[in-house]
């Protein structure tokens, strides 16, 4: 459905993407990740024909990008990280405005712009100029502007960042409607959380290169290591680099009298670790696993490229 | 296609709602009604300010076709500094909003957006002109009614000097799309418009510059009868190879401009 090969962009000097190459399959919602500045925004903005691209291959529904800019664009649907509306207008105008520039006949215009303004909870408000709409709100209007054309491919770059919590959770249920219908969603996204309740792949971006790829229950099942959390009952001075002298602990993180034993091997961590903590003049108090999540990975993918 | 038609209608939109319109309009009709009024009591005001005792109003005669020389003048120099700041942001500005990411993203044809903004104020502006001119010739006529202009003479002006604007607007556009800030265009649009009629007193292409039309107003308008000094429409030929060109211009840099 979306195939990148090889692709490279740079600003000057500045190289923003450094051959990238992912496979996006129809119908799936692929989460994209990475820190600020990692090549995300680019290589949205090339995937919606927004920037050119250096070299590389741009591949939607198997027709090239540069050849085929306007064809592509039909069929797709792009909800920018900060949407911008002309002010002066409504949400309804707006959806219109959308609607003539896509060729739409005004009855489907209308249908399509009622029905769209209710999904996305902005019914009450269509008169009301944009200008004056909050940011959850614009937020709203964008996505109902990004799938006005019924888009096979959808492109959303943190579509959630700036909303609230019932905000966020309105914009992931839509996202799971879209899911069922058949649309492959292409997220950005810095709330990780997010990716694991929709995403089925996802790609970690870091410094333009591609840091880690593939279905999010295979890297859960590769990458996610056990977390142990051991409290003390006393002070947990000089534990924590006793512990990080074995080889299956990498990292330790304290608080309190609380540590948080990040591990390496989890068999191993399974049968010594208890034994390991016992032999300190310090009583535990409690020892608890936890299974890291996808924020876990993603720093360690990140933290291991730096 | 869908693009022009969207953009036609959104522009109209924006004209009215961001008070271009408004602006544009208001400057071209106040001066359309004070510039009579204005000639009307020149004599009386300069007859206060030096105390002289002479009847001025035998030594300053204005007629009507004086009167509507003196609104091409003013329409010509305030009237298009006016409007060159009312649309130097008309491409730029919505550029660096980032206003095109949602059209582009849907596949808008850029040549859809710059004709659909040049139609808009080609066809608003011609008719504020219309109106404009309308009106002076009224008030003009009212005011001083010793001579008058043949209308068809007018007819002819508002038509000419609708050329000579459209040219400009099509400048503004191709220069706010070359331009990241909206005042650059601006100022830049000021620069080649005032300075495009001294071209014409330091190389023989007086005919071939827009100017020329504004020249050939003035002419008719003193005379009272449409005869020019060559064939004019070889200058709207020119002009209507001009605007052809700007505007390809502006569509090519608006498909080469990167703007998201």
């Amino acid at each position: 459905m979306i195939e990148l090969k090889e692709l490279y962009k740079k600003y000057g000097s500045h190289i923003v993407l450094n051959g990238i190459s992912l496979d996006v399959k129809k119908g799936s919602v692929f989460g994209f990740l990475g820190h600020n500045g990692a090549g995300k925004s680019t290589t949205m903005n090339i995937l919606t024909g927004l920037i050119n691209y250096d070299s590389g291959i741009v591949r939607i529904n198997g027709k090239d990008m540069k050849s085929n800019k306007n064809e592509i664009m039909k069929n797709v649907g792009y909800l920018p990280e900060t949407p911008k509306f002309y002010p002066y207008m409504n949400a309804y105008e707006y959806l219109s405005f959308i609607g003539n520039l896509s060729g739409y006949s005004k009855k489907e215009i209308r249908n399509r712009s009622k029905e769209l303004l209710k999904q996305v909870k902005l019914e009450s408000a269509e008169k009301r100029r944009i200008g004056g709409y909050s940011r959850g709100m614009k937020q709203r209007l964008g996505l109902a502007v990004s799938i006005f054309n019924k888009p096979e491919i959808l492109f959303l770059d943190e579509p959630s960042s700036a909303l609230d919590p019932e905000g966020r959770r309105e914009i992931i249920e839509i996202i799971q409607n879209l899911k069922k219908q058949d649309i492959t969603v292409f997220l950005s996204t810095h709330i990780l959380n997010d990716v694991e309740r929709v995403c089925d792949e996802v790609v970690i971006l870091n410094d333009g290169e591609i840091a880690l790829q593939g279905k999010l229950n295979k890297i859960k099942e590769d990458y996610i290591l056990p977390v142990y959390d051991i409290e003390f009952e006393n002070s947990i001075e000089n534990i924590k680099e006793l512990l990080l002298k074995e080889s299956w602990i990498y990292n330790i993180h304290e608080k309190n009298k609380l540590i948080s034993v990040y591990v390496k091997d989890r068999d191993t961590a399974k049968k010594q670790l208890l034994k390991l903590v016992s032999r300190f003049d310090n009583p535990v108090t409690s020892y608890s696993m936890r299974k890291s999540n996808l924020e876990d990975i993603f720093l360690r993918v990140v933290n291991k490229n730096e | 296609m869908n693009s022009f038609k969207a953009y036609l209608l959104k522009e109209f939109k924006e004209g009215i709602r961001s008070y271009k319109f408004l602006i544009i309009g208001v400057a071209i009709i106040i001066f359309a009604i004070l510039d009579p009024i204005m000639l009307k009591l020149l004599p009386r005001i300069l007859a206060s300010q030096s105390n002289i005792a002479l009847p001025l109003d035998e030594f300053i005669k204005v007629s009507q076709g004086a009167a509507l020389q003196n609104y091409l003048k003013d329409i010509n120099q305030i009237i298009n500094i006016v409007i060159i700041f009312s649309l130097m942001g008309i491409l730029s500005d919505e550029a660096k909003e980032k206003m095109l990411v949602f059209p582009y993203s849907k596949g808008a044809s850029k040549a859809g957006i710059v004709l659909g903004k040049f139609t808009n104020y080609a066809i608003a502006i011609s008719v504020f002109l219309t109106f404009g001119f309308m009106i002076n010739y009224y008030y003009a006529g009212v005011l001083f009614p010793d001579s008058f202009i043949n209308f068809r003479v007018v007819l002819v002006v508002v038509g000419l000097s609708s050329i000579y604007f459209i040219f400009n607007i099509s400048l503004i556009i191709l220069l706010s799309s070359v331009f990241k800030k909206g005042i650059w265009a601006g100022m830049s649009s000021i620069g080649i418009i005032f300075l495009l009629p001294l071209l014409g007193k330091i190389l023989p292409i007086k005919r071939y510059l827009p100017s020329y039309l504004i020249d050939q107003c003035n002419k008719i308008l003193a005379l009272n009868n449409i005869t020019f000094d060559y064939n004019v429409l070889t200058t709207i030929l020119g002009i209507t190879i001009y605007v052809i060109i700007l505007n390809v211009t502006s569509i090519w840099v608006m498909n080469g401009k990167e703007i998201a």
